[in-house]
C-alpha cells in the first residue's frame, strides 16, 4: 500500500516536470488528466481507498473529518452539502471523472445521494478552477475518480461493513487487466436504517432511513502505442427518507436515479497529447411530500457532451492546451412548471504552461463560455509556483471564475427569472509548501469575492424568486501538516488541517451562515506488520446559521473523535473495528438535525 | 419540640383570617391565572421542515418581551410552522401545520393541556363554535377538508371533504365559513351549520379573489383583490352580502383587520385605513413598510389601536417586529423569532 503511495508521488513529480503524462497513463488510468497539473499550483487532497474506508457512512464523514470542506448535513445520511472557503453548495462543483456532473436544476450536489464506494478515489481542490470545470467551480471541487490499470491482471476485492443503527455497507470490485486490455466492474450497496437517538437533544432521528446502490463498468483498450480508447458507465440509485421530528408529521422521501456514460478517445506522441470525450449523463429525482403517496415534484435532466481537450508540448519549456466544450441541456420538470427546457452551451478555453526553469513554473489560462441567453463573462487563471529552494516553494493562484443559473433558477413556475446574471468571483490565494524531511507543510491565505450572488427571496406577492442579490467577501487561511514515517515493520502517519474563515455578506457587513471561522481536522495512524490503528478528530467553531448572527440560533463548537483497528488475519483478509463519535459528543451540522452519539461498525476486506 | 411548627400554623391561620376578613368588604381579590394573562402572543411560525415554530409574549405596555414562551413552559420544541391561534376559556389552541397537530395550552401559563392530532392533516386555521373545533386541513396536492372535534374532550367527531382548497375558517353568529381560497386564486365561501355540522349554501363572491376572511361582531368579512381594484365584503351570517366596499386602484390587497370601527388593510408594503362607513379609498398609506418586498408586512394586525407589522427577513433570520399607533408613528420595535405571522391579545 505504501510503496504504491510513494510510488504514485514520484510518478506525479514526473509527470509535473516533463509533461510526459503517457508515463503515466501506462500505468494507471484516471479520467481526469487535467487534475495532475492542478497539482502543482493548487491545494489538492487525494484521498484513496484507505482514506474511504475509514469513513464508509457516506461521503459526507469523509469530507468531514478529512478534508478542509464544512459540510452541512440534514441528519446522517440526509440532504447535505459542502462549502468551500466559505462559498455555498452551489459554487461548488462535482466532478466525475473530469466531467462537471451538478444538477442542471439545482445547480449543485446532493453528497449524500453518491454511494462513496463507487469511486476508487476522492480528490479535494481548493480554489476556483472555473476555466477547466465550468460552472459552479468558485470555492472548490470535489473530484469523484475511477481508475484503470494495466498490467495488473486479475483482481477482486470485497468489502462488507455492518454498523449501528442496522447499516449495511459493500463493495466487490473486480478488475482484469494486460498490456492491451484493462476491465473493472464494481458493485456498491448501502442501506441503514439510520434510527439513532439523541436523548439530551430529545431527538430520535424518525424516516431516516435510506439506501442506495451504485455499478460501475469501466474498460480501456490500447489500440496502439498512441491510441486509447476507454469507457466509464455509473448506474445509481438511491432512496433518502428526510428526518422527521415528530412521528405526527408526514413522512417524505427523494428518490434519485443517475446514469453516466463517458467514452475518451485519448491520443499521445511525444509532442501532441490530445483527449476527445463523449458523455452522455442522466438525472431522476422523484420527491414524494407524501411517503405513501404519488410523487409530488420531480424532473429528469439529460446532458449531451462533447469535450476536446488538445495538449501540444513545444519542449520541455513550453506547452499549450486548448479545451473546446459542447453541451447540450435537457430537462423537463414535474409539477415545477419546467416543460421541456433545453440549453446550448460551449466554451473554449486555452492555456499555457511555461517552466522556464526546473525550480519555476507558471500556468495561464482564458476561457469564454457561451450559453444559451445568458450573459457569461470570459474567464481567466494565473498560476505560478517558485521552489525557493529545497524546503520551501511558493505558489500563487488568481481566477475569475463563475456559475450561471440552474435551471431552477430560471424556469421554476412560479417564481423563475430569465433575466438573473451569472455570478462571478475574483480570487487570489497564496500557497506556501514547506517540506522537511518527512514533514510537509502548506500554508495558503486566500481572498474571495463573490458578485451577483443569486439568491431566491420571496417576492411581493409571495413566490419565492431568485435574484441577483449579494455579494460576498470572504479571505482565510487553509493549513495542513503532514507527517509520513516507514521504519522496519512499522509504518505512521499524521496529519492536522486548520481552516480559518472569514465570510461575509458585503451589504449586511454579517457573516455567512453555515459557514464556521474555525475547522481543525486531524488524522493519525499507526502500523505494525499486520495490525493498524486509526484516529480522527474534528473540532468546528462556533457556526452561525441564521443571516443575523444571533449566538441563541448558532451551533455551538465541538470536537468529534473515531477511532479503528485493522488487523490482517489471513493472507488475503482483513477484519476492522470503528467506534465513531467516541466522546459522545452531542453536534449538529445543521440547526435541529444533532448527528449521532457513539456508535460502531465492524468489517472485513478481502483480496483475492 | 412540635412546639414551634404548631406556632406557625396558627400564625399561617390568623394571617389567612384576616386577608379574608380583610377582603370581605371589598369586591374578592382575582388572582393573577398566570404570567401572560395581560398580553399579546406573537406568533413565529418557523421554518418548514424544522421545529422552530415558536410564541413571543409582549406584554399590554408594550414594556416587558419574552421570548419562546413554549419551550419556557413546557421544555420542549413547539412544533414545525406555526400557522395561528384561537382562544375558548382558559386554553389557547395553537395550530402547527406540519407538525399535523393542534396543541392545546393553558392561555395564563402557557402549559400544554392537550394535542389533537386524529385526522389532521396540514392544518391552516381553526375556529370554535357551539361547543365544537373546527379545522380546516388542506395538504399539498391532496385532500382538503375541515375536521371537526368535541370541545370537551378534543375527540374526533366528523370531517367534511372539500373538493376546493380550505384556508380561513371563522364563526359568525353561529355560523361557520370557510374560505375556499388561497394565495389569491378562489372566490367562494362554504358555510357549515354548527348545530348539525352539515354543510348549508355557498357564498360566491361578484369581484375579486380572497386573500383574507376574518370575523368581527357577528359578521363576517372578507378582503378580495382585482388585477386593478380591491373589495371588502361584509356578508351576514346567513351568508347575504349585505355590503360591498370597493377599494378604488388598490390591487392585490391582502390583510385585512378591523379596529375601533375602522379597516385596516394592505396592499404591497402599504397599510391603509378607512372607516367602515365610508366609500371613498384612502389613496394616503398610513405606513410604508421598508424590507423584503413579501416579508416586510409578513404578520399584521390590529389590536386596541396599535398596528403589529413583522418584517420576516426573507426567513432566513429573526422577524422584526414594528408597533405603529393608527397614525403611522413608530411605538416601538424588536425581534420575536423566525417567521413572524400574528399578533393575538391574550
Amino acid at each position: 500500500m505504501n510503496l504504491k503511495h510513494h510510488f504514485s508521488s514520484v510518478l506525479l513529480c514526473c509527470i509535473s516536470m516533463s509533461f510526459a503524462q503517457e508515463v503515466a497513463i501506462d500505468t494507471v488510468y484516471i479520467f481526469d488528466s487535467q487534475l495532475k497539473n492542478s497539482k502543482k499550483f493548487q491545494k489538492i487532497s487525494t484521498l484513496n481507498e484507505e482514506d474511504l474506508l475509514k469513513n464508509t457512512a457516506n461521503i459526507s464523514d469523509v469530507l468531514r473529518f478529512q478534508s478542509s470542506v464544512y459540510i452541512k448535513e440534514n441528519g446522517r445520511g440526509a440532504v447535505s452539502s459542502p462549502s468551500f472557503r466559505g462559498t455555498t453548495a452551489q459554487q461548488t462543483a462535482f466532478i466525475w471523472n473530469g466531467i462537471n456532473v451538478n444538477s442542471i436544476f439545482l445547480g449543485q450536489g446532493d453528497i449524500n445521494n453518491l454511494n462513496l464506494l463507487g469511486y476508487d478515489q476522492l480528490e479535494v481542490k481548493s480554489g476556483g478552477g472555473s476555466v477547466i470545470y465550468g460552472s459552479g467551480a468558485i470555492g472548490g471541487s470535489i473530484h469523484m475518480n475511477n481508475e484503470l490499470a494495466f498490467n495488473k491482471g486479475f483482481n477482486t476485492t470485497l468489502f462488507s461493513e455492518f454498523g449501528s443503527f442496522n447499516t449495511f455497507n459493500s463493495f466487490l470490485k473486480s478488475s482484469y487487466s494486460d498490456e492491451k486490455l484493462s476491465v473493472k466492474v464494481s458493485g456498491n450497496f448501502v442501506k441503514s436504517d439510520n434510527d439513532y437517538d439523541v436523548p439530551e437533544k430529545n431527538y430520535t432521528n424518525l424516516n431516516g432511513e435510506y439506501d442506495n446502490r451504485n455499478f460501475n463498468l469501466g474498460a480501456a483498450y490500447r489500440i496502439n502505442s498512441k491510441n486509447t480508447i476507454s469507457w466509464q458507465t455509473q448506474i445509481y440509485n438511491g432512496v433518502q427518507h428526510y428526518p422527521i421530528f415528530s412521528e405526527s408529521v408526514t413522512k417524505t422521501k427523494y428518490i434519485a436515479d443517475t446514469f453516466r456514460s463517458l467514452v475518451n478517445w485519448n491520443f499521445h506522441t511525444e509532442k501532441v497529447q490530445n483527449i476527445f470525450r463523449l458523455a452522455y449523463l442522466e438525472d431522476e429525482f422523484q420527491y414524494f411530500s407524501n411517503i405513501n403517496k404519488a410523487k409530488s415534484s420531480g424532473g429528469s435532466a439529460k446532458i449531451y457532451l462533447a469535450k476536446n481537450d488538445f495538449n501540444y508540448i513545444l519542449n520541455e519549456k513550453l506547452a499549450f492546451n486548448f479545451i473546446g466544450e459542447y453541451q447540450l441541456n435537457k430537462g423537463q420538470g414535474f409539477q415545477s412548471g419546467i416543460t421541456n427546457v433545453e440549453r446550448n452551451a460551449g466554451s473554449i478555453a486555452g492555456l499555457v504552461r511555461w517552466n522556464p526553469s526546473q525550480k519555476v513554473n507558471f500556468e495561464a489560462g482564458l476561457k469564454k463560455d457561451f450559453v444559451e441567453a445568458i450573459e457569461t463573462p470570459v474567464l481567466y487563471s494565473f498560476s505560478g509556483k517558485v521552489n525557493v529552494n529545497n524546503w520551501y516553494s511558493l505558489i500563487f493562484n488568481a481566477s475569475k471564475n463563475f456559475r450561471f443559473p440552474s435551471f431552477n433558477d430560471l424556469y421554476w413556475q412560479p417564481g423563475g427569472n430569465l433575466d438573473l446574471k451569472s455570478e462571478t468571483s475574483l480570487q487570489a490565494d497564496l500557497g506556501n509548501r514547506f517540506q522537511y524531511k518527512n514533514f510537509k507543510l502548506n500554508v495558503t491565505p486566500f481572498y474571495i469575492n463573490i458578485e451577483n450572488m443569486i439568491r431566491w427571496l420571496p417576492n411581493s406577492g409571495g413566490i419565492w424568486s431568485p435574484s441577483n442579490i449579494n455579494n460576498v467577501e470572504s479571505y482565510g487561511l487553509e493549513s495542513q501538516l503532514d507527517f509520513v514515517k516507514d521504519f522496519g515493520k512499522n509504518n505512521a502517519k499524521f496529519s492536522l488541517g486548520y481552516i480559518y474563515t472569514n465570510s461575509k455578506n458585503v451589504e449586511t457587513n454579517r457573516f455567512l451562515s453555515y459557514v464556521p471561522k474555525n475547522k481543525i481536522f486531524g488524522n493519525a495512524s499507526y502500523r505494525y506488520d499486520f495490525i493498524e490503528i486509526y484516529a480522527q478528530g474534528m473540532f468546528n467553531g462556533l457556526t452561525f446559521t441564521s443571516e443575523d448572527e444571533k449566538l441563541g440560533s448558532a451551533l455551538k463548537s465541538y470536537f468529534v473523535m473515531n477511532a479503528g483497528l485493522h488487523i490482517k488475519i489471513l493472507k488475503h483478509y482483513q477484519i476492522g473495528f470503528k467506534a465513531n463519535n467516541l466522546f459522545d459528543q452531542i453536534y449538529e451540522t445543521t440547526a435541529y438535525f444533532p448527528l449521532p452519539k457513539r456508535n460502531y461498525a465492524a468489517n472485513l476486506l478481502i483480496n483475492f | 419540640m412540635k412546639f414551634p411548627k404548631i406556632l406557625s400554623s396558627v400564625l399561617a391561620l390568623t394571617l389567612l383570617f384576616n386577608i379574608s376578613c380583610r377582603t370581605e368588604s371589598d369586591e374578592p381579590i382575582e388572582l393573577p391565572k398566570g404570567a401572560y394573562e395581560n398580553g399579546i402572543f406573537v406568533l413565529n411560525e418557523g421554518n418548514f421542515g424544522t421545529p422552530s415554530a415558536s410564541v413571543t409574549f409582549l406584554s399590554n405596555d408594550l414594556a416587558t418581551i419574552e421570548q419562546d414562551v413554549y419551550k419556557k413552559n413546557n421544555g420542549t420544541d413547539l412544533g414545525d410552522v406555526l400557522q395561528t391561534l384561537t382562544y375558548n376559556g382558559d386554553n389557547a389552541y395553537l395550530v402547527l401545520n406540519n407538525s399535523n397537530k393542534i396543541t392545546v395550552v393553558n392561555r395564563y401559563t402557557f402549559k400544554k393541556t392537550g394535542e389533537i392530532t386524529a385526522q389532521i392533516n396540514q392544518p391552516r386555521y381553526i375556529t370554535i363554535a357551539n361547543n365544537f373545533i373546527y379545522v380546516t386541513n388542506d395538504e399539498y396536492l391532496g385532500p382538503k377538508s375541515v375536521t371537526i372535534y368535541k370541545l370537551s374532550d378534543l375527540s374526533f367527531v366528523k370531517k367534511i371533504a372539500f373538493t376546493d382548497t380550505a384556508e380561513r375558517i371563522v364563526e359568525a353568529g353561529g355560523t361557520i365559513f370557510v374560505q375556499n381560497a388561497t394565495f389569491g386564486f378562489g372566490n367562494t365561501l362554504t358555510r357549515i351549520n354548527p348545530a348539525t355540522n352539515e354543510v348549508a349554501p355557498v357564498v360566491t363572491l361578484p369581484n375579486g379573489n380572497i386573500n383574507k376572511t376574518i370575523s368581527n361582531n357577528s359578521t363576517v368579512y372578507t378582503i378580495a383583490a382585482g388585477t386593478t381594484d380591491s373589495y371588502i365584503y361584509q356578508i351576514s351570517a346567513a351568508g347575504t352580502i349585505t355590503k360591498t366596499t370597493t377599494l378604488t386602484g388598490i390591487s392585490n390587497a391582502t390583510n385585512l383587520d378591523i379596529d375601533g370601527g375602522k379597516y385596516y388593510f394592505s396592499s404591497g408594503n402599504k397599510v391603509y385605513s378607512m372607516d367602515m362607513s365610508a366609500t371613498v379609498t384612502p389613496t394616503t398609506p398610513i405606513v410604508t413598510a421598508t424590507g423584503g418586498q413579501y416579508s416586510a408586512l409578513y404578520g399584521f394586525n390590529v389590536i386596541n389601536g396599535k398596528i403589529y407589522t413583522s418584517d420576516a427577513n426573507g426567513f432566513t433570520a429573526d422577524s422584526k417586529v414594528t408597533v405603529y399607533s393608527t397614525t403611522g408613528s413608530v411605538i416601538k420595535t424588536f425581534e420575536a423569532g423566525r417567521a413572524t405571522n400574528g399578533f393575538f391579545q391574550n
